[in-house]
């Protein structure tokens, strides 16, 4: 006779009935999912069974870890790979490697969210300008982001520049790292789950005293 | 500033609201000291210019008199109350129970209507929108200094952080100030509505009635949303802080290792064809992403009778093996192609030169068509480019090939023992 045990008992929850299939999905596709907006039914869900079987359930079936994390003691859920291993979400398609530019702009943001320690952490088109054109290291910015370093830009240059924002932005918010308020004007919120980032880099964070010396020697 | 001056020493007393000559020299004198005397102002030219709007001069006993104009006073006020706010906790509400308070007979008829909405509610209007400007203001200059408790380095963060939080919660008590002001506004405004009947009698008392009504309505609506950020700013920022005296080192040391992080990439970082490049001790590092795809949905209708038969796609046999031929002929040119430059590359290690033309003929015989020679041409030149013992040397004398409407410059390929 089978045992009637199941270590699962969760997916039998009204809550799980309601929402698991869609924090299963988004959480598979990379977001992070915290107290925010339309993910507040998500949240409530993982938050409720996260330590009473969903955990498990993605490191026993998918050998992939759930995390909680917190920044600023907003907490935050994602899957996350085991350091050895990618699990189930290892074959082709099943992960996305982030691509330079996405990095860069994620630790900007990442910067500028812990500037704003005391206050919203909304940005608009005309803060990000400000960074790019007349902040200490306008010269860097100018040059990766145009091409080269000039008093003046073309109207194309300028909307190749803002698209390509805009287009990073998107990403971001796919993620759970930002929500985008008015997408033409560039208006957006930073979320907690820009943590997430510095979770990723943190050896390169810890480490960085190591690499800036070295960088400044050659 | 001169007549500012001489306002503020009217208001403490140190000269009589009706001055001498005196008075206004010695103060102009003062504002010239401070000035550190500049040759471009000259006293007579000055005084007769401010004269016509800002002071008068009067018959006083047997003298002559001065004394500002209500206008300057006004100004001086104005200028005064920006550069020096004095806010109070209480002084708004009081001000706008003295200035806003509807009474009966203010609603005796239209005109005295009017009247308070002039007098009464236009002023104490600019009353509040001040007092909420300048505690806007305060706050902002607040918060950015604030930032400086995340640098490192910081001299008694303690001491700091109870500093910021006795002026957060003196902003705390100013906002409250100014909400009951707000609430004190309801009562007014029940008493604009109970009276809507009286003044809808006449067209013109109605129009004149419901533009105060628009007017008030839009005026606090606008002001509570502006009252409700204020607020939300405050407390978020006294949350923090109060949150922050665990954490203070630790988040310092972490704040400046990631813009130091972001000063390493904007440094070392490339632009490559229209993409950055960050420096190879930034890694590339994956996240989950599982996409969902859903390649096809049945449409399975239960009520009309379903044979299971899929609908193909219409379909034009010739077509499509036109395109399966030309797929076969591109590979096999590809394949030919790169024979073919074996084969030249071949004899070139032995016979050193080769001259390309003779070479274009025998392959295009051989191919019956001028794709392929023309690629391995291509090829050739990419081989000789990318080699340091390979040399093409293109001499532009036209050289007549089988083919009758092509023409060639002479190609010969040298090979050098290096």
């Amino acid at each position: 006779m089978e045992n009637d045990y199941t270590p699962y008992g969760f997916l039998s929850s009204d809550l799980a009935r309601k929402h698991f299939a869609d924090a299963d999905i988004v959480l598979k596709q990379g977001r992070h999912i915290q107290d925010y907006g339309s993910d507040h039914r998500l949240f409530v869900f993982l938050d409720e069974y996260y330590d009473r079987g969903l955990k498990d359930y993605y490191l026993e079936l998918f050998k992939i870890r759930l995390v909680r994390d917190s920044s600023d003691r907003n907490v935050f859920y994602y899957l996350d790979f085991l350091e050895d291993s990618r699990g189930k979400l290892g074959k082709d398609n099943r992960y996305r490697e982030l691509d330079s530019e996405k990095i860069l702009f994620a630790i900007l943001l990442l910067n500028s969210y812990k500037e704003k320690f005391f206050e919203d952490k909304q940005l608009k088109w005309n803060d990000l300008e400000m960074i790019f054109k007349e902040s200490e290291h306008k010269q860097y910015w100018l040059t990766l982001l145009y091409g080269k370093h000039k008093k003046n830009y073309t109207p194309n240059e300028e909307d190749g520049v803002k698209s390509k924002v805009i287009r990073t932005l998107q990403a971001f918010q796919r993620l759970g790292w930002v929500h985008i308020i008015e997408r033409d004007a560039v208006h957006f919120e930073i979320l907690p789950a820009i943590e997430r980032i510095s979770r990723l880099y943190s050896d390169v964070i810890e480490n960085i005293d190591v690499l800036d010396t070295t960088f400044e020697l050659f | 500033m001169l007549v500012v001056w001489l306002y503020q020493k009217t208001q403490d007393g140190l000269i009589e609201h009706e001055f001498t000559k005196r008075d206004f020299d010695d103060t102009l004198d003062d504002v010239l000291d401070l000035l550190e005397n500049p040759k471009s102002i000259q006293k007579e030219l000055l005084s007769r210019k401010i004269s016509n709007y800002y002071y008068r001069t009067i018959p006083y006993k047997n003298e002559y008199r001065i004394h500002l104009t209500i206008f300057a006073e006004n100004l001086c006020e104005i200028v005064i109350k920006q550069l020096q706010p004095q806010i109070k906790r209480l002084a708004l509400i009081h001000t706008f129970k003295r200035t806003l308070a509807l009474m009966d007979t203010d609603l005796e008829n239209i005109d005295t209507f009017k009247f308070w909405y002039d007098n009464n509610f236009i002023a104490a209007k600019n009353d509040i929108l001040s007092h909420i400007e300048i505690l806007q203001k305060n706050i902002e200059d607040r918060i950015n200094e604030l930032r400086q408790l995340l640098k490192p380095n910081v001299e008694n963060p303690k001491e700091l952080i109870n500093r910021f939080l006795d002026i957060f919660d003196a902003l705390e008590k100013q906002t409250i100030g100014i909400l009951n002001t707000i609430d004190f506004k309801d009562e007014t405004w029940q008493k604009i509505q109970g009276v809507k009947e009286r003044f809808s009698e006449t067209e013109e008392s109605f129009e004149i009635y419901d533009h105060i009504q628009r007017a008030f309505e839009n005026f606090f609506s606008n002001i509570d949303r502006r009252i409700l950020s204020i607020n939300e700013r405050i407390q978020l920022a006294s949350k923090r802080l109060r949150n922050l005296l665990d954490t203070l080192k630790h988040k310092q040391q972490y704040k400046v290792k990631i813009e130091r992080l972001l000063q390493y990439m904007l440094k070392t970082a490339k632009h490559e064809q229209g993409q950055i490049i960050l420096d190879q001790n930034i890694p590339l590092r994956d996240l989950p992403y599982l996409q969902t795809r859903f390649q096809a949905v049945p449409h399975i209708d239960f009520q009309v009778e379903n044979d299971d038969t899929p609908t193909l796609p219409d379909q034009d046999p010739e077509h499509a093996e036109r395109e399966r031929q030309k797929n076969l002929q591109m590979l096999k040119n590809q394949e030919q192609t790169a024979i073919w430059m074996n084969k030249v590359e071949r004899v070139l290690e032995t016979e050193k030169d080769i001259d390309y033309t003779e070479w274009f003929d025998k392959i295009a015989k051989a191919e019956g068509n001028l794709e392929v020679p023309i690629k391995v041409c291509f090829g050739l030149i990419e081989t000789c480019n990318n080699s340091d013992d390979k040399r093409i040397e293109l001499q532009q004398i036209p050289q007549k090939t089988r083919h009758k409407n092509l023409t060639l410059w002479k190609m010969i390929i040298h090979h050098t023992d290096s």
